[in-house]
C-alpha cells in the first residue's frame, strides 16, 4: 500500500515495508499489544549510490521490493546492508535480490559463526541467491558514493549479533531491534512519530521492551547506559530508523525516547546482576 | 546405554556419524560449522535430534540450510521410512528453524508444533500448519512424551526446549552450548567420547559470540533452576543444539557452567 512508502528525506531518505497485526502471534511485542506493528527497511539515496538497510519480512516481500525497483534512477549502484541476522530483517532478501540489481550485501560485525551472514546462499529462509554478506566492523564506514559514508556501530543494547547504523547527512540512526516499540493504531497510519503524534508511554516502552530483552529485568545496566550516552552524546541524531516500530522523526521525538529508554534500563537494572 | 558403547569407542578409529541413536529412539542429526575466528578454527555444532515413538515421529530443530543435503539424508534414514508427524523448532533462528520451509515440502502432513509465533510473516502460506503450543504441553509420540518446556538459558525469549519422557533427554537448544576441538570424524562422538571433555574456554566462546546478555547477569540463579528442572523431569542426558550431547551431567555440566563465569 502507498502509505507504506514514506519520503523522509525528500530525495535521499525512504522508509519502505509494511505493517503487521498485533494479533498475539508476534512474538517480540508484548501479548497484550493492540495495533499495528511496523517492519521497516530503509532507502539511502546519494547521487547514483543507493543502501538498502534491511529487507524486512517474506510476507512484505514481493510489494517491498517492486516499489524498490520503481524507486530506484536507472544504473543505481544499491548495496543492501543487514543490521541482524533474524528473519525479520533477511527474509525480504530474496525479493530484492529478484527485483533490484545489487552490487554487495554486507553484514557487520566480525566473523561470527552465530549470525550465519557467511552462507545467506544456503538458506530457504531467505530464498536468496546470494553467497557470503561482505563485513563492516564497528568503527568502519559503508559507502554512499564518493562523498558520503554512514558510520558502522556497536550497539549499546542488543540479544543477537547487531550492528547499527548511522547517516550524518540526514543525522539517522538506523538501530535496528531497539526503539521499536511504537505501533500505531491504525493499519493505514503513517509509521512515523513527531513531537505532534508521539504519545508512547513509558509503560508501554518498558513492556515492549523486555518482552524480548527480558534479560534486563535485573541485569547490571550501568555499561549499557553508559554506552547509550556516548553513542548519543557523540553524534547529532534527528532521527531514529528502527527495523521495528514508527521511525521516530525529529530531534525532539529522539530525545523523549533516548530519554525514556535511558530511565527504564536504570529502574531495571541491578547492581549484582 | 550410552555408557557401554562409549567405552568401545576408540577416539583414533573414525568415529560413528550422523545420524546417530544417541539413546534408545532418539536420532542425533546435523553436522558442525568450522568458523576461523582470530586465525582459530573451531567446530560448531548445529544439531537437531529425530524422537521416534511407537506412532509418531518428531523432529526437534531443523538443523541448518548450509546441511540440507546432510539433514534431509539422515533424516530419511533415521525415519526409515516413516512419516514425519511433527516439527518442533526451540526458536525461530536460522539454525534452529531454517530448514522449516524445506521439511514441510517434504513432509507435506507434518504439522509444527509449539513456539509458532512469526512464522505466518517469514513463511506466508504456512498458516496451516501451524499449531501453537506452550509450555507444559506434551505431544504422545506412543510409548513416549514430548513435553515442551520454557528455556532457562536461550537467546531469544521465546524459545521452547523439550523432554523425551522414553528416553530422559533434555534438549535444551542454545543453552550449555560449547565448542569442540575435534577432527572431522569425532563430530558425532558425545561429550564423554571425546578426547576430554568440554573445556570452560569451549563454552566462553561460544557464549561470546552468542549468548551476549550472560555477561549481564549473575548464572548462578539460572544453573539453579537448571539443576532442579533436571531434578525434577529425571534427565539423564542433555541434548544442545551447539555442542556434543552429554550423557554424564554431572561430569560435563560443572565444566560448562563455569564457562559462563569465566
Amino acid at each position: 500500500m502507498e502509505q507504506e512508502f514514506v519520503e523522509l528525506v525528500p530525495g535521499e531518505l525512504y522508509r519502505l515495508g509494511g505493517k503487521v497485526a498485533l494479533d498475539g502471534r508476534i512474538s517480540w511485542a508484548p501479548p497484550t499489544a493492540t495495533g499495528w506493528e511496523c517492519i521497516n527497511c530503509y532507502l539511502l539515496v546519494n547521487g547514483d549510490s543507493a543502501v538498502l538497510i534491511d529487507t524486512g519480512i517474506a510476507l512484505h516481500a514481493e510489494a517491498m521490493a517492486e516499489k524498490l525497483a520503481a524507486v530506484l534512477a536507472p544504473g543505481t549502484h544499491l548495496s543492501v546492508y543487514l543490521t541482524r541476522m533474524e528473519a525479520d530483517t533477511v527474509t525480504g532478501l530474496g525479493a530484492v535480490l529478484s527485483h533490484a540489481r545489487v552490487d554487495t550485501v554486507w553484514a557487520g560485525g566480525t566473523a561470527n559463526p552465530f549470525d550465519y551472514f557467511d552462507d545467506l546462499n544456503s538458506s530457504e529462509m531467505m530464498r536468496s541467491n546470494y553467497q557470503a554478506a561482505l563485513r563492516r566492523l564497528p568503527g568502519e564506514t559503508l559507502s554512499l558514493g564518493e562523498d558520503r559514508m554512514l558510520e558502522v556501530l556497536t550497539p549499546p543494547l542488543r540479544l543477537l549479533n547487531t550492528t547499527w547504523v548511522y547517516d550524518p547527512h540526514t543525522g539517522t540512526l538506523f538501530t535496528s531491534d531497539i526503539f521499536g516499540h511504537t505501533p500505531t493504531a491504525a493499519q493505514d497510519a503513517q509509521p512515523v512519530l513527531d513531537e505532534g503524534s508521539d504519545q508512547v508511554s513509558k509503560e508501554q516502552i518498558r513492556a515492549h521492551l523486555l518482552t524480548k530483552f527480558a534479560y534486563l529485568d535485573g541485569a547490571r545496566t550501568e555499561k549499557i547506559i553508559a554506552s547509550l550516552d556516548a553513542l548519543f552524546n557523540e553524534r547529532a541524531v534527528k532521527r531514529i530508523a528502527p527495523t521495528q516500530g514508527c521511525v521516530l522523526n525529529d530531534p525532539a521525538t529522539v530525545a523523549r525516547h533516548v530519554g525514556l529508554l535511558r530511565s527504564i534500563l536504570q529502574e531495571v537494572g541491578s547492581a549484582s546482576g | 546405554m550410552m555408557t557401554d558403547r562409549m567405552q568401545e569407542v576408540e577416539v583414533s578409529q573414525p568415529g560413528p556419524t550422523f545420524p546417530r541413536e544417541i539413546v534408545d529412539g532418539v536420532h542425533w542429526l546435523g553436522g558442525c560449522l568450522v568458523p576461523e575466528v582470530g586465525g582459530h578454527k573451531f567446530h560448531n555444532h548445529i544439531s537437531a535430534y529425530l524422537i521416534k515413538g511407537d506412532e509418531k515421529t518428531l523432529f526437534f530443530d531443523t538443523g541448518h540450510p548450509a546441511h540440507w543435503q546432510a539433514v534431509e539424508r539422515d533424516l530419511d534414514v533415521a525415519l526409515g521410512g516413516r512419516p514425519l508427524d511433527y516439527i518442533v523448532p526451540s526458536h525461530s533462528e536460522m539454525p534452529h528453524s531454517g530448514n522449516l520451509p524445506r521439511l514441510l515440502d517434504k513432509y507435506p502432513t507434518s504439522l509444527v508444533h509449539g513456539e509458532v509465533r512469526d512464522y505466518h510473516l517469514y513463511y506466508p502460506g504456512c498458516e496451516d500448519r501451524l499449531v501453537p503450543g506452550r509450555p507444559g504441553d506434551e505431544l504422545d509420540l506412543g510409548g513416549r512424551r514430548f513435553r515442551l518446556l520454557s528455556a532457562i538459558i536461550a537467546d531469544l525469549p521465546s524459545t521452547l526446549w523439550g523432554y523425551d519422557t522414553g528416553a530422559n533427554v533434555l534438549f535444551v537448544s542454545d543453552g550449555y552450548a560449547y565448542s569442540h576441538e575435534h577432527e572431522a570424524d569425532q563430530c558425532a562422538l558425545a561429550a564423554e567420547e571425546l578426547p576430554s571433555l568440554p573445556t570452560p574456554e569451549q563454552t566462553r566462546i561460544i557464549n561470546e559470540k552468542a549468548l551476549y546478555w550472560t555477561r549481564f547477569r549473575d548464572m548462578a540463579p539460572y544453573f539453579d533452576r537448571f539443576a532442579a528442572l533436571r531434578e525434577e523431569l529425571g534427565a539423564e542426558v542433555i541434548a544442545p543444539a551447539h555442542g556434543s550431547v552429554i550423557t554424564d551431567p554431572e561430569a560435563a555440566l560443572p565444566l560448562l557452567e563455569s564457562g559462563y563465569r569465566s
